[in-house]
């Protein structure tokens, strides 16, 4: 059965996973066993978008996958849960909607076992500040497509330091018109050329 | 434009008996016909931003008024010392059709404008949407300046750009939706389970996505019927789907889910649109070249306009001979794109290297190439630009 549900979720299968999971804790399947093999799916999905055999139809119905199993899951879950590899906060700077990136990274370290808060597009300087001081991630991970919209990943670098908030949270970016220079201009921790890097990256940070 | 057909024979006439200084125009014209004198060089202008040119504009002046974008195309050729420069207008993906369907865009000083909302939501949406009987409003604004431009640098080329029935659909669903409206389609017509199929319809609506693409392959018929009845030639025009492509959407996606509504628009316009498909590598070209349709130009195959970077942001170096060789065998001009942001911060030397390495390689083999240069990021010196090419002048005489 947990194979099922890890083709389940590696495969999209969003029609069958809440019968799948339901199924399978009904047969007297551990919850925690249940959920290793949703995750197990996805990491399975990443692997695969990272060989460049799957796009990004399948990662977002692997994830959509991913979250109809856990509506039936969660509630048997008790005090389990994911992200025990680390916390990232991750987010597009002011002006850029462009997340397709970010959503790639953020799918990728989910399925590394990492915690992800996404906060979505178009954040503010003041946003990022506030967002890293209310949930105290590991890592933020900022991306920008537009090349008018990156010179935003300094401002925040700038406002972390001066609120003394980069003790505890590093800093990685990534998008196109980024580099690995641009990246040591403003001070960040790491530059990722693309989504797979960019978890390499936020593993080698955390130290894992 | 009018007498481009004059100007490609005067071309070839001048660069096969060497008669004279070939204009850039001419020099791009012949580069694809053949080996010109030199590499020809181009500059997509619409990426510099615009108080970068010049102090006294930005990015919302260029999308409300016409004079700024004619202003700031002129500032563009009285700068830059190069054969070719792209779209010159600055108004982001305003001028493709979308904000004038009902694509909310954001606009802002700072900042090219870009889609926050998008009109279809659900199905009953598309049906909302009506094809527009005369260019009205951005497309109209980019049809007029292309034309305004043109008259008044001739010795430009500004070919005609407009997005296929995939870029369109993004712009007027939004791109979190569309892949999965793709998918749940997918799924749907490749099962022959009737219980399977009733499953699918209780997750999301099968018939979304062909609705959408229906809608914008006829859009994108009627975008370019305007551009012609607007007084803008379909020679040279291109089709651009760039969203269709890897990582976004794998290659079978694209032949059976994609390329049928591309191929419609291609039909449609007596196939004299170039269709811009981009793709990651050499290999990944040399696949397509194999599988796709016979007939269909896919220019921006003959770049490296997405294949992956070092993390200087230059092309892997490794993928510059095969490259070459297959523009060779197919006997058409490659356009090796320089990211404007390795021009931010590389050095001159570092600069020089990449130039004369990427010359020489096409020199000794006898590759027709452009150099371009793209994405010039804020904090470029743009006095690298005019370097680059001059560098270009020095190690690209064939």
């Amino acid at each position: 059965m947990q194979t099922s549900i890890t083709e389940a979720v590696r495969d999209g299968n969003t029609y069958d996973i809440a019968e799948l999971v339901q199924s399978s804790l009904d047969s007297g399947a551990k919850p925690l066993d249940v959920l290793k093999g949703m995750t197990d799916g996805l990491d399975q999905c990443g692997k695969r978008f990272e060989a460049g055999e799957y796009f990004l139809p399948e990662l977002l119905m692997a994830s959509d996958t991913f979250t109809e199993g856990m509506k039936v899951l969660e509630p048997h879950l008790g005090q389990a849960s994911l992200g025990q590899a680390g916390k990232v906060l991750l987010g597009t700077v002011a002006g850029d909607v462009h997340d397709i990136g970010k959503n790639l990274v953020g799918f990728l370290l989910k399925s590394s076992g990492f915690e992800v808060i996404d906060i979505g597009t178009d954040n503010s300087t003041e946003k990022f500040v506030q967002a890293v001081r209310e949930h105290k991630p590991d890592i933020l991970g900022m991306s920008a497509l537009l090349t008018t919209t990156m010179l935003g990943m300094g401002d925040v670098v700038k406002a972390l330091d001066k609120e003394g908030l980069r003790e505890r949270t590093k800093v990685i970016i990534g998008g196109g018109p980024v580099s690995e220079r641009f990246a040591q201009q403003i001070g960040a921790n790491a530059y990722a050329s693309d989504a797979v890097e960019g978890v390499r990256k936020t593993k080698e940070l955390i130290g894992r | 434009m009018a007498n481009l057909f004059v100007t490609i024979l005067k071309a070839v006439v001048k660069g096969k008996l060497h008669i004279g200084e070939l204009t850039g125009l001419e020099r791009f014209m012949l580069a694809q016909f053949g080996l010109p004198d030199r590499i020809p060089t181009m500059l997509a202008a619409t990426n510099i931003e615009p108080y970068m040119l010049d102090p006294k504009y930005n990015w919302k002046m260029t999308v409300e008024s016409a004079e700024a974008n004619i202003a700031l195309a002129d500032r563009v050729c009285e700068r830059f010392d190069c054969d070719m420069i792209s779209v010159p207008i600055w108004q982001g993906t305003m001028g493709m059709g979308a904000a004038d369907l009902g694509t909310e865009y954001k606009i802002s000083e700072e900042r090219v404008p870009y889609p926050v909302g998008y009109p279809i939501k659900c199905k009953e949406d598309i049906q909302k949407i009506k094809l527009p009987e005369e260019a009205t409003g951005y497309l109209k604004m980019y049809f007029d300046l292309t034309k305004e431009i043109q008259r008044r640098h001739p010795e430009l080329f500004l070919p005609l750009t407009l997005d296929g029935p995939w870029d369109l659909a993004m712009l007027l669903r939004g791109d979190d939706k569309l892949p999965l409206d793709m998918r749940i389609h997918k799924d749907y017509v490749e099962t022959d389970d009737p219980v399977r199929k009733e499953k699918i319809r209780k997750r999301g609506d099968p018939d979304v996505y062909p609705k959408i693409m229906e809608l914008t392959t006829r859009l994108a018929i009627r975008h370019f019927d305007l551009a012609v009845k607007n007084g803008l030639p379909l020679l040279g025009a291109s089709l651009v789907d760039q969203y269709a492509a890897s990582p976004i959407l794998s290659r079978r996606d694209h032949v059976r889910y994609v390329l049928p509504y591309i191929e419609r628009v291609w039909l449609d316009h007596k196939k004299q649109l170039t269709i811009v498909a981009p793709c990651t590598s050499p290999m990944e070209m040399r696949k397509i070249l194999e599988t796709e349709p016979a007939g269909i130009n896919h220019q921006i195959l003959w770049s490296n306009y997405i294949f992956p970077t070092t993390p200087e942001g230059i092309t892997l170096p490794e993928y510059d001979q095969p490259a070459f060789e297959l523009a060779n065998e197919n006997k058409k001009s490659f356009a090796y794109i320089i990211h404007g942001k390795f021009l931010r911060d590389a050095t001159e030397p570092e600069i020089e290297a990449l130039v004369k390495r990427v010359c020489t390689l096409a020199t000794e083999m006898r590759t027709s190439i452009s150099l371009s240069i793209s994405a010039v990021p804020p904090g470029t010196d743009l006095k690298k630009v005019n370097f680059t090419f001059d560098l270009v002048k020095r190690y690209g005489r064939y």
